[in-house]
């Protein structure tokens, strides 16, 4: 009788909806300070334009996710494809390329990696305090609820429900 | 229904563009080998000694200031570089800057991956802990799965890296700003040079 119950368990958890993932660790204290307090010296300039305060170009009234990127580093072009079907289903997604030198080839990439969300490229100052502040380097995604308010930190390649689930732990 | 002759030529014509657009994607033009001054530190994976893991370390440092030193398993002249290495960390630490050793094996020219890298890790662990090293001590994975393949070039594709003790400082936009192969007799002034690179851009 236990056998089965374990086994009933065990196919529940299987057939569990992709959805239900549990959400990414809580980043730890002094590291989300750190960065509640660095995200409005960060500037960014949209593929075509001036630079202006990065949190000014976050979507309001709802929770954003906001991934920071480099075409250096495959699991950030992996995650793109990812970034681009939550942003069909209505998810504010924001990508902020760390490519502050090379604009063109970001654009490059994120056409070709069908990415067509909200996109910025920080400058070199935001960049340099961004690689600084980096605890485990890229990809890193930061989740913000729908005040505005820093929630998570996130290092290292997400999947969909990873990221659904910490949209909805921060709201 | 008879072929006609004007019929034959089509149907070639046709199998000629068929496999030259077969063949179109390995024509594709290769990205250009990594191999100093002005190039991007590409991504590619490495096995660390330290606890076996696989992983790009060009991304883990991502928007960071780093060293890369190319070492030969059996050049033992350049654990002096890694001591040197591990100083301008030390005295940089605030400035973000990063480092990590690479060891492999050349063969003809060309940086391999050594034969036995269970062997190679067990021994560099020793040699990291004996020198003091606090950065990743790193090794060329041996073999790649199709998958690992997908995302990473390997780092001979990559690089254009032909002798040991090849240092390469880039930064935090992955940008080599200065590189140097280290020679024993030369040693110092190319350290005072790379010093200089970091007082310049860090």
């Amino acid at each position: 009788m236990r056998v089965r119950v374990l086994s009933l368990l065990v196919l529940i958890g299987a057939c569990k909806a992709p959805e239900d993932a549990p959400p990414p660790p809580q980043a730890p204290a002094p590291i989300l300070a750190q960065w509640k307090a660095l995200f409005p010296s960060l500037k960014g300039a949209p593929m075509a334009g001036a630079p202006a305060p990065l949190l000014s170009a976050l979507p309001k009234n709802k929770p954003v996710v906001v991934n920071f990127w480099a075409s250096y580093c495959p699991p950030c072009l992996a995650e793109m494809p990812m970034f681009q079907k939550l942003h069909e289903s209505g998810h504010a997604i924001v990508g902020v390329s760390m490519d502050a030198e090379d604009k063109k080839l970001a654009a490059k990439l994120l056409a070709s990696n069908g990415a067509r969300y909200p996109n910025l490229v920080l400058d070199q100052a935001s960049m340099k305090a961004v690689g600084l502040a980096l605890p485990e380097g890229l990809p890193f995604t930061a989740i913000f609820d729908g005040r505005g308010a820093l929630k998570n930190l996130i290092s290292g390649k997400l999947t969909q429900p990873e990221v659904l689930a910490a949209l909805r732990a921060a709201q | 229904m008879k072929s006609t002759p004007s019929k034959g030529i089509n149907s070639l014509a046709f199998c000629a563009l068929a496999l030259a657009l077969s063949a179109a994607p390995a024509c594709k033009k290769a990205e250009a080998k990594t191999k100093g001054v002005g190039d991007n530190l590409r991504a590619f994976l490495i096995k660390n000694c330290a606890d076996g893991k696989r992983y790009c370390q060009v991304c883990a440092y991502g928007g960071k200031p780093t060293i890369m030193a190319v070492v030969d398993l059996e050049d033992k002249g350049a654990e002096k570089d890694l001591v040197q290495i591990q100083k301008m960390l030390d005295a940089n630490k605030d400035k973000g800057l990063t480092a990590f050793a690479l060891y492999g094996t050349f063969k003809n020219g060309m940086f391999s991956p050594v034969k036995d890298d269970d062997a190679a890790a067990k021994k560099l662990k020793s040699t990291t802990e004996r020198l003091g090293l606090s950065y990743p001590v790193t090794l060329l994975p041996t073999k790649y799965s199709e998958k690992e393949l997908k995302s990473y070039t390997p780092f001979v594709d990559a690089y254009e890296v032909k002798k040991s003790r090849t240092l390469m400082l880039a930064d935090a936009g992955n940008k080599v700003l200065w590189s140097a192969t280290i020679a024993d007799g030369s040693a110092e002034t190319q350290y005072k040079n790379l010093e200089t690179a970091l007082k310049k851009n860090l």
